[in-house]
């Protein structure tokens, strides 16, 4: 994979954030620059992927780590998952031009909630992968044994390749969201405030997940006033990687076209 | 035991044999047709009074083997004149078809009907996949993820989009939605084990037709009941659908004369030009697994036609014969395959209509009485749940 994202740290007023950032700034069918997207990783930490690729292609991404995740280091007084959804909002006003697109996988998302219902005024577009934080009656949740953690979260791990985090690495993670003190398996905080998400959201959900229950995007759906759901075919918690072109194809056409999305544009106009 | 009265529906004074597919439409006459519709449904309505469990028909395209290339309008039209029966569309050849489309038109009926509706979700034989231009090697995993789709567009709270290989909807709410909950029964066609299995793991009925003879008849219906056990279920009798020809009149002599000449028009004049048209789709690609299937199912084309009536009644893979001997053959399909349904198919190629209504009149007054109380596990109506679908 072409080495495109650029590991870099920002100096917020809170403490440092480490991040990727790759990508051009592109211009959406009216000529207008495109704004940039955020994407926010999963319990496991920070992966790049063929999705982050295909993304970054006329559009600037960038792609915060959780700190405590992947070596870093906890920034002072962030340890709930409204204090990390602040610090993000805040890199995004530092280092992103204080608006974008959001997009949040499966921890992500749940931030990308909290972001959207506090910091309403740094997000566009929502996309919420796998939503974490929102499971009722504790169903799914990650399983402790990492074979079955790995065939949860791949229906087609052989798409992953050679994952370059190690078992530790990745267990590491995991285990440092302790700090964050997460109202797992159902955060009621946040579902009494869905209702004050503003951005237009897109709900993606793998029709093989057993991770996060499909209540999770009843719960979503019935919550954020403007919402789409769809279901990625085959797909089960880690949807990007089990069907990358799926993926693109239908977060690309809602980033690029917002509530156009839902028009097929047929092939002519899709390849322009 | 209960049964369905099933209709081909054969535009049964087709002239000659004709082995080119599509079946030139030159000798089509749309007054025959008319006559032939109205009398078929007739006749599929007199079947709720003789006792018939339900009624259907299926599928097909471009011959005159059978004249319903929408199965869904006949449907409708049945509804409006019964009140008993189930609707059974065995059915909608899904992965030749817009999946949304087919949930709208199966809702339709459900809930016209009041909850009546009984849906076969097909694959569909060989040949169909030429006349809509659709890639056989693609109807497994077209039907797979259709048949998703379909469940989903059924049971799902709100409005949903779809991202998948064969089928891409963003914005999916069906008006109106089936009135059976979670959703009417579903049939699966499987006439072998991988299909049977297909079934199984989706936990539907399973349909099955044609079949050599009764041992093969239960291997088939022994992996689905192997694999439904492996999937955490447990299927009844009132899972299983058996399809047989069946011809029954005042003797054996006379129900074996009418359906000797059905199945001669059938096989040689009526089946002809698919026979070519499914071999060439079997043999040019993958439409069939590597299991055998494909040589199973050319092997079973080859030969069907050259099997005796004598030969088909001693391997239990047809009904025929006076009131007295069709009740003992029944009681043997029960009692070898363990079915809880049996598929009538009465019309066999050109066996007059009057003959047909004849047997369908001695099921009514001899036959029915006497193995409806077969599976007595069959009285509820299958309810496929969700859970682990």
């Amino acid at each position: 994979m072409t080495e495109i994202f650029e590991r870099k740290t920002a100096q917020l007023t809170l403490g440092p954030l480490d991040y990727y950032v790759g990508g051009e700034a592109g211009t959406d069918e009216e000529g207008k620059p495109r704004l940039p997207l955020v994407m926010l990783h999963g319990a496991t930490g920070h992966l790049e992927t063929e999705v982050h690729q295909m993304l970054a292609e006329g559009r600037q991404i960038f792609m915060p780590i959780t700190p405590g995740h992947d070596g870093t280091t906890h920034v002072p007084g962030v340890d709930s998952i409204e204090a990390l959804a602040a610090l993000i909002a805040a890199f995004i006003v530092a280092e992103v031009g204080g608006r974008c697109d959001l997009l949040g996988y499966s921890l992500g998302g749940w931030q990308a909630c909290w972001i959207a219902v506090n910091h309403p005024e740094v997000v566009e577009l929502l996309v919420l992968a796998g939503c974490a934080g929102l499971r009722p009656d504790g169903k799914g949740g990650m399983p402790k044994d990492p074979a079955e953690l790995l065939r949860q979260l791949y229906a087609h791990p052989e798409k992953l390749g050679e994952d370059p985090r190690s078992v530790e690495a990745k267990q590491s993670n995991v285990a440092n969201l302790s700090h964050y003190n997460l109202p797992e398996p159902l955060d009621q905080p946040l579902v009494a405030r869905l209702g004050e998400i503003q951005s237009l959201t897109l709900i993606l959900h793998g029709t093989l997940e057993e991770i996060i229950p499909i209540e999770t995007c009843y719960i979503l759906s019935a919550g954020i006033p403007s919402h789409y759901l769809v279901y990625i075919y085959d797909a089960a918690h880690g949807l990007h990687v089990d069907q990358p072109e799926r993926f693109h194809d239908v977060v690309g056409d809602f980033l690029n076209r917002g509530v156009g999305f839902i028009v097929n544009q047929g092939m002519d106009r899709a390849a322009e | 035991m209960r049964f369905n009265y099933f209709h081909l529906m054969p535009y049964d004074v087709f002239p000659e044999k004709t082995e080119q597919w599509p079946v030139d439409n030159a000798a089509f006459d749309a007054e025959t047709a008319r006559r032939l519709y109205n009398e078929y449904m007739d006749t599929m309505v007199f079947a709720e009074e003789c006792g018939w469990d339900s009624i259907g028909c299926n599928e097909h395209h471009f011959s005159p083997y059978g004249l319903m290339s929408n199965c869904n309008l006949i449907g409708s039209a049945l509804i409006q004149r019964t009140s008993r029966v189930k609707i059974a569309m065995f059915g909608n050849l899904v992965p030749l078809l817009n999946p949304i489309r087919v949930a709208e038109e199966y809702a339709m009926l459900d809930v016209i009907s009041g909850g009546r509706l009984m849906c076969g979700f097909m694959r569909g034989i060989p040949h169909e996949y030429i006349a809509y231009g659709i890639a056989p090697d693609e109807s497994r995993p077209r039907l797979a993820e259709a048949t998703e789709l379909i469940r989903k567009a059924w049971t799902e709270p709100a409005p949903f989009g779809w991202e998948g290989e064969f089928y891409k909807f963003r914005a999916v709410s069906l008006w109106p939605k089936p009135m059976q909950k979670p959703h009417p029964p579903i049939l699966y066609s499987g006439s072998n084990p991988d299909s049977a299995r297909t079934a199984a793991r989706n936990r539907m009925m399973l349909g099955m037709v044609f079949i050599p003879n009764l041992e093969a008849g239960r291997a088939v219906i022994d992996a689905y009941l192997d694999e439904a056990h492996k999937c955490g279920w447990e299927p009844g009798p009132e899972h299983i659908l058996c399809g047989f020809h069946t011809c029954i009149a005042e003797t054996d002599e006379a129900a074996r004369e009418h359906l000797e000449r059905g199945v001669k028009y059938f096989m040689q004049v009526l089946m002809a030009p698919q026979r070519e048209a499914q071999q060439i789709v079997v043999q040019k690609s993958r439409y069939f697994g590597s299991d055998g299937a494909g040589e199973f199912f050319l092997h079973r084309l080859n030969h069907a036609g050259t099997r005796t009536i004598e030969g088909a009644i001693e391997d239990g893979t047809v009904i025929c014969g006076s009131p007295e001997t069709a009740v003992k053959q029944i009681k043997r399909i029960h009692a070898e395959l363990g079915c809880g349904w049996i598929n009538n198919n009465m019309k066999v190629g050109n066996i007059p209509n009057e003959a047909v209504r004849r047997g369908m009149e001695l099921f009514r007054d001899h036959v029915h009485a006497e193995v409806q109380d077969l599976s007595k596990s069959s009285d509820a109506m299958p309810v496929m749940a969700m859970a682990g679908a």
